[in-house]
């Protein structure tokens, strides 16, 4: 029988996941605070962020920054000598404070 | 451990580095978030009245500490970024010369992308200092800090003609 992935794993490939995603999602970033310097292009760049299908994504930019963030944290808890048997409730708690933080930061981002 | 040799510094300062970095973008991205997005879902319901309307990253640009602000992000984000990109290149990749070139990139991109976030930044500086003649928003023949209080508080349209 195999074995179930455990939080632990599961912690270890949404970490790295979602820092391969924001990693990258620099080079875009930059891209479009480059045209600051030219206020007509970036004002229609910024109206097309406004669209609804934008601003969804730019939702999942912010759930992808909380599940990094947060696993992050809790990294560097048990590298500080947090006990690793908590390591499981750890995770648990940055779930659940991840989705809370999540939704209510979505529903400002949408309204 | 104590007589670390120097690569070992290295090693050890790199890490410490990674985690700092980290941890400060914690930070930084909450404020980031509360201030972009999360004002007016981080688009503007009356025009001009967002947080990432062109008047508005100005104005906060013009304050030193904003400046500072964007300054240490930028180089948070990349130098933490770049240093797990590198990091996960290392536990994949086990040709020796191929890893080299691929760290090698790596750092040559993170360097040209800070160029890049810090040339924003100074041009952000330039403008301020030496305005388009021609105002974008309000299309009044005048400074950007004349009228860049107008454009904050989001009176008039953009683009108005």
């Amino acid at each position: 029988m195999r074995d179930r992935p455990g939080a632990g794993f599961l912690a270890f490939i949404v970490h790295r996941g979602t820092g391969i995603v924001l990693a990258l999602f620099i080079l875009p970033h930059l891209y479009i605070l480059y045209f600051l310097g030219d206020p007509a292009r970036y004002e229609a760049i910024r109206r097309f962020c406004s669209r609804p299908l934008a601003r969804l994504s730019e939702a999942g930019l912010l759930g992808l920054v909380l599940a990094h963030g947060l696993n992050g944290i809790r990294i560097m808890l048990l590298e500080a000598g947090a006990p690793s048997r908590i390591q499981k409730t750890l995770f648990r708690a940055a779930v659940i404070a991840g989705l809370l933080l999540f939704f209510a930061g979505a529903r400002l981002m949408m309204r | 451990m104590k007589n670390k040799n120097p690569r070992q510094k290295k090693l050890a300062a790199g890490w410490f580095l990674g985690r700092a970095s980290g941890l400060l973008l914690v930070l930084l991205l909450a404020v980031h978030f509360t201030v972009i997005h999360f004002e007016r879902g981080g688009q503007e319901k009356i025009p001009g009245r967002s947080a990432g309307f062109h008047g508005a990253v100005f104005l906060r640009l013009s304050h030193p500490l904003w400046w500072v602000f964007y300054a240490v992000f930028l180089s948070a984000a990349l130098y933490h970024g770049f240093y797990g990109l590198r990091g996960i290149a290392a536990e994949y990749i086990r040709r020796e010369r191929l890893l080299a070139s691929i760290r090698a990139g790596l750092l040559a991109a993170s360097i040209a992308l800070w160029a890049a976030g810090m040339l924003i930044l100074v041009n952000s500086q330039l403008l301020l200092a030496n305005p388009p003649a021609l105002c974008y928003k309000c299309h009044a023949r005048g400074s950007i800090p004349s009228c860049r209080a107008i454009r904050f508080f989001g009176f008039g349209a953009i683009n108005k003609k």
